[in-house]
């Protein structure tokens, strides 16, 4: 159907069907989760417990968004119930509400909090995100692991990377040993192997798919249409080879959208990014730029299964990033083997967009270049730090280089609080309008 | 032919009519927030008084402010950045940079020699009500909006309230109140707070403009607060008479041009 304004031919997503059906699976999966807790099993805080089959995984970011999207009186009560707690309301929304619940010892629907019984915080930048295994072991005593943070500032230093990689992976197959041991549960290897193959599998479909949105002009690929299938195979817990099929899927679609000028809008005028994660409840201001001819590319968050997936090399042309594997090219072959693999972007995190506050601000502008985008959206969230660290800078770098800047504001993505939804429409409004924008059919 | 600007702000709604672009006529309104169309009705007929005219010598109508969409007689709604632009340019056509103060907003554009917008910052939402904390502490003190305004200013290390958050300012207010710090003292710790606040709005410029900067909105008639501003910014602003109306000659320049 023709858009107003219409520039390009644009047409609906064909893989839309299968990923509805596999969020559906998922949907599933996290009830029968829950089951499986009632009759004792262990959940976990932990990237890798994939491979452990009877345990599920209960992380602090997922599950405070999903209550604050469930019900907001809810949210409320467990933030205040956090609060109550010692923990202060300038806490990342995500974790004050998960957190709340737990303290509360019940979800939004009144079935039990799926307490853990075990913790192994990821390392972050952000103190908040660190936080979320000292708030359970403080709340019962259960045992934890650490995974190390190494951070290292300055150029990137492959030899450095790779005795980080030696340092961690000996703690992580020590924590292994250590929960087979303690808990009586079995670590999958076979299964672990496999997950790892998906994964790397999925990367390479999802930087494909990151290429084509960066490249292509009218992009095929909104970021609202990405984050529709982003989590799946990632943050879910999926078939992998269903996974796998799935991410082939979406990129020959693409891929075919984007050899054929298919549009994701057809009206596109206006290429933009953001920075982290958008306001989760709100997402209708996409389809509100959308009405100007604005597309959304996303932010280095949204396109983190490939983190940095392009960069531009020294002689101007932009190639896929390089990513360092240890050792390079080596088989997987062992629990080791896997272990080295799993941990190699891991502790290439550092050099994220998240991590590193030195390269967070100009990250970003190399970000918003290759995407060829003509302003940036940047949300000053006021609860998190990690999630609003350098944005100020981040801003001043991108309007020196050329890029039209808009701020919003609100308390966490995963936080309806404060985010004044008609006022954030206004913003952007003042952003296209002093742009020369008008919405098309005004 | 006859143009009408309306500014539909959240507390005053403001009215200028051009006659073949010359300012014919000012009206203001209050509206408090909740009554805007009626007071946009009592704005216009004010504009319309001093004018001479009548209503349907009105060929068109721009809207602008936080209740633009709430005018059902506009032709056009513009943003309030776009119409300030407008206004500054107008009334100052060296104009390189312009802040509209107002009550419940603050942004700061840069401008080109054509009048383009080269950059917009909007406040974030503590530097947003502003105008409105000043006229609810002047309320507090007994005094009026324009008795504050006109306060001398005090000697330096005087009283001091927070700057970082207006709820925590008026709460030192009340301590300060409570301390028998002279009232006067006490207003200007809080217009100072008020002008630390709105230099976050030009902080955030990445081009800093120090020169034919235009000052507009309600807080530019607000002389204690524009003393502030101008110590705590280093700016020496252009204030235009009536800068308070700014946004509505803005929109009926608009009205003009489109
Ligand atoms: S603010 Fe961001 S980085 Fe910090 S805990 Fe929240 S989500 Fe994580």
């Amino acid at each position: 159907m023709a858009e107003k304004g219409q520039i390009y031919e644009t047409r609906p997503l064909e893989f839309w069907a299968k990923a509805k059906e596999l969020r559906a699976g998922w949907q599933q999966s996290i009830e029968s989760t829950e089951t499986v807790v009632g009759q004792g099993n262990i959940l976990a805080i932990a990237d890798w417990s994939r491979a452990f089959p009877a345990i599920g995984l209960v992380e602090d970011n997922p599950a405070g968004s999903m209550i604050a999207s469930q019900s907001s009186p809810f949210a409320r009560k467990c933030r205040l119930a956090s609060e109550i707690r010692g923990w202060g309301r300038e806490i990342c929304g995500y974790q004050n509400t998960c957190w709340g619940s737990q303290f509360l010892g019940y979800q939004a629907d009144g079935s039990p909090f799926p307490y853990r019984k075990f913790v192994v915080p990821i390392p972050c930048l952000c103190d908040q995100h660190n936080k979320r295994g000292q708030q359970v072991r403080d709340f019962e005593p259960v045992p934890q692991w650490m995974m190390d943070q190494c951070v290292y500032l300055g150029p990137r230093d492959a030899g450095r990377e790779e005795a980080m990689i030696e340092h961690r992976a000996y703690s992580m197959l020590r924590q292994i040993n250590d929960i087979e041991r303690l808990f009586g549960q079995k670590f999958d290897d076979e299964k672990f192997q496999e997950l790892l193959t998906a994964y790397s599998l999925v990367d390479l479909y999802s930087r494909d798919i990151s290429t084509l949105m960066a490249q292509t002009k009218p992009t095929p690929l909104s970021i609202k249409d990405y984050y529709s299938v982003y989590t799946l195979g990632s943050l879910t817990k999926i078939d992998p080879q269903e996974t796998v099929d799935f991410w082939k899927l979406v990129r020959d679609e693409v891929e075919w959208r984007a050899q054929n000028q298919i549009a994701a809008v057809g009206n596109e005028r206006f290429r933009w990014i953001e920075a982290h994660p958008p306001s989760w409840h709100f997402l209708k201001y996409y389809r509100y730029m959308e009405s100007y001819g604005a597309v959304c590319l996303g932010s280095q968050y949204a396109h983190r299964v490939t983190a940095g997936c392009l960069e531009r090399r020294p002689d101007g042309s932009i190639d896929r990033r390089e990513m360092l594997y240890y050792p390079k090219d080596t088989p997987l072959e062992t629990r080791e083997d896997g272990v080295r693999v799993c941990l190699t972007p891991d502790v290439r995190y550092p050099h994220h967009h998240k991590m590193d506050e030195y390269i967070r601000h100009n990250a970003i502008v190399e970000f918003a270049d290759i995407f060829q985008a003509d302003g940036a959206l940047l949300a000053g969230w006021r609860c998190g730090v990690g999630c609003t660290l350098t944005r100020k800078e981040q801003a001043m770098r991108l309007r020196r280089a050329g890029y039209n800047v808009m701020f919003y504001e609100g308390s966490q993505p995963g936080d309806r609080t404060d985010l004044d939804e008609k006022r954030f429409l206004e913003q952007l409004d003042t952003w296209m309008e002093t742009q020369g924008l008008e919405k098309q059919g005004d | 032919m006859i143009t009408a600007g309306i500014d539909m702000g959240m507390e005053y709604v403001k009215a200028v009519l051009l006659r073949d672009g010359e300012a014919a006529g000012r009206g203001i309104g209050l509206s408090g927030g909740a009554r805007r169309e009626s007071a946009a009705r009592a704005a216009l007929e004010g504009a319309l008084k001093e004018a001479g005219l009548s209503a349907g010598d009105i060929g068109k109508t721009v809207a602008t402010g936080k209740g633009k969409f709430d005018l059902s007689f506009a032709d056009k709604q513009v943003t309030e950045a776009v119409a300030a632009a407008k206004a500054a340019k107008r009334l100052c056509p060296a104009a390189t940079c312009v802040m509209d103060a107002g009550c419940d907003e603050t942004l700061v554009l840069t401008l080109d020699g054509g009048g383009k917008i080269n950059e917009a910052v909007l406040n974030e939402k503590c530097a947003a009500g502003v105008g409105g904390f000043l006229q609810n502490m002047a309320r507090r003190l007994e005094l009026s909006l324009e008795e504050m305004s006109a306060l001398p200013p005090v000697a330096a290390g005087g009283a001091t309230v927070n700057d970082g958050c207006i709820v925590f300012a008026e709460l030192d207010m009340l301590s300060l109140l409570n301390r028998n710090v002279p009232v006067r003292e006490i207003a200007a710790a809080l217009t100072d707070a008020a002008a630390v606040r709105v230099c976050t709005v030009l902080n955030d410029v990445t081009v800093p403009a120090t020169d034919k900067v235009v000052l507009l909105g309600g807080l530019a008639k607000n002389k204690a607060f524009v003393r502030a501003l101008e110590a705590r910014s280093g700016i020496s602003f252009v204030i235009p008479d009536h800068g308070e109306y700014g946004g509505a000659l803005g929109a009926a320049q608009i009205a003009l041009d489109t």
